[in-house]
């Protein structure tokens, strides 16, 4: 082909090429361009609203469960309150028994509270099996002696106590210790510890 | 189409945000109730003075510290209540020992809380013997 001939051709063709990069970029319908076009765009949008919807689960789950572990603190501290009457109950029934313990002294060797029943030990009668205190109703429910150190003669007792406010309500148990200085006679105790 | 979906994004998101915002606000208002602190402040002063009422007879129980044990237990609650209504409480707290018969009965009341009581026994501490 001769150089004219050439020049001829390739001013025949830069209209249709200009016409057609218009066309692609105005009408994207067909071609490699239009193609190029609809993935960019579809690429940006689509991740935009899971992104979106995700962030806001985060955000969301974030501060309920914040709040669910404010709110679990604060019940906690409610029931930490209403458990000093159950706590203050029992505690008073503890002393009234152990107190009761001490005044009969052969009562606080005895390996078992269903071992009590003699003259000596008048634990067994109301009101220290059994009683009402703090409007509710309180028992004896297992007493376990056991000798610490024999050398030294200390001792110690599990007395545990079941408490009752009433109305259907569960009862609410709780073991206390008892320190007893059992080289003396009648042996002596020396103090209750929850 | 391509315009709606990142608003549609946005919006979501921003009443997520909002939402999260408004309950944040909500845990730093329950949090920082005044009340509610002074209240658990109240509660653990009762709790001090309690405990307090109940070292009494535990440290009364040394013999060398103490006119115990007394042969009396109705004597031994009188001087029971005695030194515990002597030992020393939060300022905001009130405390009373009453003897009843042979028991003493503790009294704690601190403010915006209902009253605590606790019954003590001299003989619960070796304190008497009769």
């Amino acid at each position: 082909m001769s150089r004219s001939r050439r020049r001829l051709v390739a001013q025949s063709q830069l209209p249709a090429q200009r016409l057609s990069r218009r066309h692609l970029a105005g009408r994207p319908t067909c071609g490699l361009g239009r193609r190029g076009v609809r993935m960019d765009i579809s690429g940006e949008v689509g991740f935009m609203l899971p992104l979106a919807v995700l962030m806001s689960l985060v955000l969301l789950l974030g501060s309920l469960s914040v709040q669910g572990v404010a709110l679990q603190r604060h019940m906690s501290d409610s029931i930490s309150l209403k458990s000093r009457t159950k706590e203050d109950a029992l505690a008073s029934s503890a002393q009234v028994v152990a107190g009761a313990l001490q005044l009969s002294g052969n009562c606080l060797i005895k390996k078992d509270y269903r071992k009590w029943d003699d003259e000596k030990c008048y634990v067994t009668k109301s009101p220290y099996l059994t009683g009402s205190i703090s409007g509710g109703t309180y028992q004896v429910i297992d007493y376990k002696y056991s000798q610490n150190d024999s050398d030294t003669q200390s001792s110690s007792a599990d007395l545990t106590l079941s408490w009752n406010p009433g109305s259907n309500s569960k009862d609410t148990l709780k073991t206390f210790t008892l320190s007893i200085d059992s080289s003396v006679d009648p042996p002596r105790l020396l103090g209750v510890t929850p | 189409m391509n315009l709606l979906e990142p608003l549609t994004a946005g919006v979501i998101f921003f009443i997520a945000l909002l939402a999260s915002v408004q309950i944040d606000a909500y845990i730093t208002k329950f949090s920082e109730d005044p009340n509610r602190s002074q209240q658990f402040l109240s509660a653990a002063h009762a709790d001090a003075a309690m405990l307090i009422s109940q070292e009494v007879p535990s440290s009364l129980s040394q013999p060398l510290t103490s006119p115990f044990p007394i042969a009396d237990c109705s004597s031994a609650a009188i001087a029971l209540a005695q030194k515990i209504n002597e030992a020393s409480v939060p300022s905001d707290v009130t405390r009373s020992a009453t003897v009843l018969g042979s028991l003493v009965v503790v009294e704690v009341e601190a403010s915006n809380l209902a009253p605590r009581q606790r019954t003590l026994s001299p003989a619960a501490y070796g304190l008497c013997s009769s």
